[in-house]
């Protein structure tokens, strides 16, 4: 009854951000060690927990901003998105203090965003996402990633009385963006 | 600026001349910066002809403000000693709603507790900010910060500075509600002060 009346008050779009940050803070942590940190790039930026498993799997988890049209000044507020990546290891080397892999992941993101053609109005997008990225995991905890993502998927966003669905294109077309994330790894 | 880069080439090779060192390559550092910038206050003074009512028009203000822009760059650089680092910044900044620039600039560190080690670090900069269309924007940075030291060639910083910017912009008339005519500008200056924090990677 509680939880009812809370989502009562609520405006829609924090009821989306309620329930992706819900889904975020409640996954399990992987055997493997895990690291939390933030992420940096020209599409947004936010926070990223990585789950390391003991089979070299990597699953991370990223919660962001979407800062479509919002750096240049033309919107205020930004959308929201989750991406959930699962990293594979293709190759890698260690050196004294550091070890270097180059990753590759298929992986999903939805989030409540704006789009290249929406008019400034926001809709719900699910995607298909390709990543790759080049990590480098230092001695002292320390885990910087470098990588590219695209995202294909759809847009669905209100139209009157009915929901029109169309490609996603801010996924492809802001594909070459790249992201940092830098995070602490806790064990 | 050609002066100020000549000075700072001649002091550099009089640090090279002077420092230890392993060797030049191991002294040579590349890195990525961003991150954001709080505009908090801007002094400005414009005087100008206003055709619609046939007088000059002087104004001078200093005014509070809180508006939040990004900046992104790439440097490069070289340890000129075991606790100095002379590094030439490019990027792309946003100073104030709608004014985003290229900024070139020369930065000096100084790390106290040595170039690649945890600790304490300062820096100062200086350079133009370029623009397609205006005249340059001058711009001078200073701050302190924390370097986590990764590797032998690596670190991450964190940064915080004061930024001062000084630019020439267009001057909006708000009783005819358009920007006044650069040819009736006798004089349009700018100061914005910001507050930067930002994240670098060097390696």
């Amino acid at each position: 009854m509680l939880t009812s009346c809370i989502a009562e008050t609520m405006k829609p779009n924090l009821k989306i951000i309620a329930a992706l940050s819900v889904m975020f803070f409640c996954l399990p942590a992987a055997g493997g060690g895990f690291s939390v940190g933030t992420y940096n790039s020209l599409k947004g930026f936010g926070i990223c927990m990585n789950a390391n498993t003991e089979s070299g799997i990597r699953n991370s988890y990223t919660l962001y901003a979407d800062t479509f049209d919002v750096l240049n000044g033309k919107y205020n507020t930004p959308g929201i998105k989750a991406v959930f990546l699962h990293y594979n290891r293709l190759a890698g080397f260690s050196t004294e203090k550091a070890r270097i892999d180059l990753l590759l992941a298929p992986g999903a993101t939805v989030g409540y965003v704006r789009d290249y053609n929406s008019g400034g109005h926001y809709g719900i997008c699910s995607c298909v996402d390709f990543s790759t990225c080049c990590l480098a995991s230092f001695d002292r905890g320390i885990e910087i990633e470098f990588g590219f993502d695209i995202e294909l998927g759809v847009l669905g966003r209100r139209l009157g009385d009915g929901i029109e669905l169309g490609l996603y294109r801010n996924g492809v077309s802001r594909g070459y963006f790249p992201h940092v994330k830098i995070s602490y790894r806790f064990r | 600026m050609k002066k100020r880069l000549l000075i700072t080439v001649a002091a550099l090779c009089c640090c090279l001349s002077a420092s230890a060192g392993n060797g030049l390559f191991s002294r040579l550092h590349a890195g990525l910066e961003w991150g954001g910038s709080f505009t908090v206050l801007n002094h400005y003074h414009y005087n100008y002809l206003d055709d619609a009512v046939g007088f000059r028009i002087n104004e001078e203000a200093v005014r509070g403000m809180f508006n939040l822009n990004g900046y992104f760059a790439g440097y490069a650089g070289m340890d000129v000693a075991k606790e100095l680092n002379l590094s030439l910044l490019l990027g792309y900044e946003s100073i104030y709603d709608g004014r985003e620039v290229m900024p070139l600039s020369i930065r000096l560190n100084w790390y106290p507790s040595g170039c690649h080690s945890d600790g304490l670090l300062f820096f100062a900069d200086t350079g133009s900010g370029i623009r397609k269309s205006d005249s340059m924007v001058k711009r001078a940075q200073i701050g302190t910060g924390y370097r986590l030291s990764l590797s032998d060639y690596s670190s991450l910083d964190l940064r915080l500075g004061i930024r001062i910017c000084h630019d020439n912009p267009d001057v909006w008339d708000p009783v005819e509600e358009e920007y006044i005519s650069r040819r009736n500008i006798l004089r349009n200056d700018a100061h914005y002060f910001a507050l930067n924090f930002g994240l670098v990677i060097e390696f």
